[in-house]
């Protein structure tokens, strides 16, 4: 008997001193322990999308050759570049879903000076929400303040230019010259990225003879770019393994689960509107790209569709304010279509193993895009084995995260530069052990 | 996940730890006829774990849940097969069985390090080595009597996240789309299912855990139902659920198999639950392979075959040279088991020469890079079966001519 009770006391204490070892030896959290950042007033201000730019000559497209995807058709220096940075529009040839050649238009930029050894590092960047319309790509005004060009050219590629980095950023399909639009549907998107990056590859003289280096290559996206960015590093070794890419940064991926349940409750809030944009958006380019999944009459209300009428005309916060006048359960029909589950569930990135590592920074004070499927989709590469930098930023929001993921460490612009140092990537996926590449479930790839 | 979960979860990890020490002393009599059933449909649903990601890899549907019933008791026909054969095993055999039963013990502390890991951010190789150390304890100085009492204790706690799961399916999801699923995915390869189905049938044949937990119930078919019943319902109770909350197929991983866990957060309290119940279950199918290897030791001599399994199986899992890899590994010392005691050999030449061709076998695989489950991983462990079984009755048959 006393050898019995003896056994149960050692083993209640190998559970307490088992629960003290586990929280002793936990790894560090991906919580940075940093203030919000602040972006001043005019610089919040100038970034905002308030204003629709004009359809220039550059994105009519008369006649149309199908070519090699990556192919660049042709380029347009932007004048009055910032000092030290040359600028171009650029049109290359991409592919739709279908397989398709489409035209697609970018935004080229590198410093201005004698480009390293080598050639310049190059950035795919993908950029965030400005609408789908021709005109809201990013590569129509980037120094315009208050257009969506500004908003991208400001907080990320000026930034990434100023690191001595060449950067490649996709208007995506149908935002720039005509084709299919592209909004969350990752395969296109990312067709988009990749084929940017392969169309300024070779230096040409019509975007000034800018050397590129081959050997160091990444991705860098943000809100439905980060999504965008996931997209092409997953579907890079498919569709484009001439593309060497080291490394992905993903800042606060737009994510939609594919959840009917959960697609259902947002769609039914009868007093939310700060999704209505994201929601029309989805459904006017779902119903473009997978039309016998997707029909716009099924999902959206007579005054949903209406409002899609704004999507080809309107770009950025003007798009926004004009289509949340009323509550997003007014312009869905509930419960939603299932088609749109389904293209949903094909169209989301997050199901195979990333070749690359990648980083993933959110700020918790987020509420255009939710802190949990950021997680959800960070614990699914994990599980997947991918190498996955996991950074949280406590407080800082949607907006905040832009500048505060280059300025607070662990910087972003450092990481990539790492990859390109052959560093090995870190990771803070919780799940591997010392073995190889693990899946959560216990399944090792 | 906003909130920092590490103190909740390791507090309901700990609490689980403690509830496996509770539930393991809580008597000292032998557990009852029906804690010895619930402990062994606890000893079948460890397939079921096992099985499932390679399910969910590809994407599971309505079709493949039932195929993944077909499979768990496919492994409970072959356990029950082998407990049939009324002849003690020889000492290679149970050791052979011990071996596999490492290899169980191993796999599930995988499984459990990298799940619970998943969740909290605790380190997986710490957890390895507390669950393994808790269990082994269990396991050695309570034996069979233990997984008797923390299998049956785990399938009350599965009422958990049957309960979760199926409110999720019923209040997020519908029924409808199990039948119709509107989430398309591929499934998995029918050729990994097979050979998957086959090595598992052969782990279950030599598993000393379900071996010893089923054994007195082989040919009551009452118990024999009742341990079906509870091992398939909770798989189908919770399978379902899934389904019906994602969209008619559960594929792992992915983002939104990983949208509720990621969201635990949201009450303080719910993950240290989960965590307790998490823990909880992970221990008792841990300590159920454990436990059998003490049921295969001489008298007095458990606790040291315990002792023994338990840091192999914890080096291994630290290792983790790949779940798949295991599997097949572990299969193939199976089949040499399979293959000898077929042949009704009462010495273990037989058995020896198939664990040869076992090692033979799967060094050629990883070779070949065919460490995975496929028809050659199916023509291998065939041929392992056969090696142990033709040299076992070549043995018998010498050793007939020689008495004669």
């Amino acid at each position: 008997m006393a050898t019995r009770t003896a056994a149960f006391i050692g083993t209640l204490a190998a559970a307490v001193i088992g629960g003290a070892a586990l929280f002793v030896t936990a790894p560090a959290t991906s919580l940075v322990d940093a203030p919000a950042y602040v972006v001043d007033e005019a610089t919040a201000d100038s970034i905002d999308t308030p204003i629709t730019p004009e359809l220039i000559d550059f994105y009519k497209v008369q006649s149309w050759q199908p070519g090699e995807p990556g192919t660049l058709v042709k380029a347009q220096r932007i004048p009055d570049a910032p000092p030290g940075v040359q600028m171009y529009r650029i049109m290359y040839q991409s592919t739709d879903l279908q397989g398709n050649a489409i035209p697609v238009t970018a935004l080229f930029a590198a410093p201005d000076t004698t480009s390293p050894e080598g050639g310049f590092p190059l950035v795919g960047f993908a950029h965030g929400t400005t609408g789908i319309g021709q005109m809201c790509g990013i590569s129509h005004t980037p120094l315009t303040p208050q257009t969506p060009g500004y908003s991208a050219w400001v907080p990320h590629i000026e930034p990434l230019v100023r690191q001595g980095w060449a950067v490649v950023a996709s208007d995506y399909s149908g935002m720039g010259a005509p084709g299919p639009s592209s909004y969350l549907v990752g395969p296109l998107e990312a067709r988009g990225i990749l084929d940017s990056m392969r169309a300024v590859l070779p230096a040409s003289a019509t975007t000034g003879n800018i050397a590129i280096n081959a050997s160091e290559l990444g991705i860098y996206g943000k809100s439905q770019g980060g999504e965008a960015a996931m997209s092409a590093l997953q579907l890079a070794p498919s569709y484009a393994p001439d593309l060497e890419i080291d490394g992905g940064v993903i800042l606060a991926p737009g994510f939609t689960p594919p959840i009917q349940g959960v697609l259902d409750a947002v769609a039914s809030n009868p007093t939310s509107t700060s999704q209505n944009m994201f929601v029309l958006l989805i459904a006017q380019s779902f119903a473009e790209n997978y039309p016998d999944l997707v029909d716009l009459d099924d999902i959206l209300s007579p005054a949903g569709q209406e409002k899609t009428k704004l999507l080809a005309t309107t770009c950025g916060t003007d798009l926004a304010d004009q289509v949340s006048d009323v509550p997003l359960s007014q312009l869905l029909n509930t419960p939603l279509a299932t088609g749109l589950v389904s293209a949903l569930s094909e169209a989301m990135p997050g199901t195979e193993q990333l070749e690359m590592p990648i980083v993933v920074v959110q700020g918790l004070e987020d509420v255009t895009i939710l802190p949990q499927f950021t997680h959800a989709q960070v614990m699914s590469q994990c599980a997947l084995g991918s190498t996955v930098w996991y950074v949280r930023y406590p407080f800082d929001d949607h907006g905040s995260l832009n500048f505060q993921a280059r300025v607070s460490d662990p910087k972003v612009t450092d990481w990539m530069r790492e990859r390109w140092e052959g560093q090995k990537a870190p990771s803070n996926c919780d799940n591997q052990l010392l073995g190889t590449t693990a899946q959560a479930t216990g399944v090792n790839r | 996940m906003n909130n920092e979960v590490l103190l909740p979860a390791v507090l309901g990890i700990t609490f689980g730890l403690l509830l496996v020490a509770v539930a393991a002393y809580r008597s000292v009599n032998d557990p009852r006829d029906g804690a010895r059933r619930r402990a062994a449909a606890a000893a079948l649903l460890l397939y079921a774990v096992l099985a499932v990601p390679f399910f969910a890899r590809g994407g599971m549907t309505l079709l493949w849940l039932l195929v993944l019933l077909v499979v768990v008791v496919l492994t409970f026909v072959a356990a029950s097969l082998s407990a049939r054969r009324d002849v003690a095993l020889t000492a290679g055999q149970r050791m052979v069985s011990a071996a596999v039963g490492i290899a169980l013990a191993a796999l599930l502390l995988i499984s459990a390090a990298q799940t619970i890991s998943l969740l909290t951010r605790v380190d997986p190789r710490t957890l390895v080595v507390v669950l393994a150390v808790v269990t082994g304890l269990v396991a050695a100085l309570q034996g069979l009597a233990a997984a008797g009492r923390l299998g049956s204790t785990a399938i009350w706690l599965l009422l958990f996240p049957i309960v979760v799961s199926l409110a999720l399916g019923f209040f997020l999801g519908g029924f409808g789309e199990v039948v119709s699923p509107i989430v398309p995915v591929d499934g998995p390869s029918v050729m990994v299912i097979v050979g998957l189905a086959c090595a598992l049938f052969v782990i279950a044949w030599a598993d000393p855990g379900l071996g010893a937990l089923s054994r007195p119930f082989a040919g009551q078919r009452r118990s024999v139902t009742v341990i079906l019943v509870a091992a398939l319902g909770v798989v189908v109770l919770i399978g379902l659920g899934q389904l019906m909350f994602l969209g008619g197929s559960v594929l792992a991983p992915s983002m939104q198999f990983f949208v509720v866990p990621s969201n635990l957060d949201i009450v303080p309290a719910l993950i240290a639950v989960v965590l307790t119940v998490l823990t909880m279950v992970f221990a008792a199918l841990v300590t159920i392979p454990l436990a059998g290897v003490a049921a295969l030791a001489d008298e007095g001599k458990a606790a040291k075959w315990v002792l023994a399994a338990t840091v192999i199986a914890a080096l291994l899992a630290l290792a983790d040279p790949g779940a798949e890899r295991i599997i097949i590994a572990a299969s193939l010392i199976g089949a040499a088991y399979l293959g000898a005691q077929l042949s009704a050999s009462r010495t273990d030449r037989g058995l020896w020469a198939g664990v040869a061709a076992a090692v033979v076998g799967t060094a050629l695989l990883a070779v070949l890079g065919q460490l995975e489950f496929g028809v050659v991983s199916i023509l291998v462990l065939a041929a392992v079966a056969a090696v142990a079984a033709v040299v076992a009755r070549a043995d018998e048959g010498s050793e007939v001519t020689a008495s004669a």
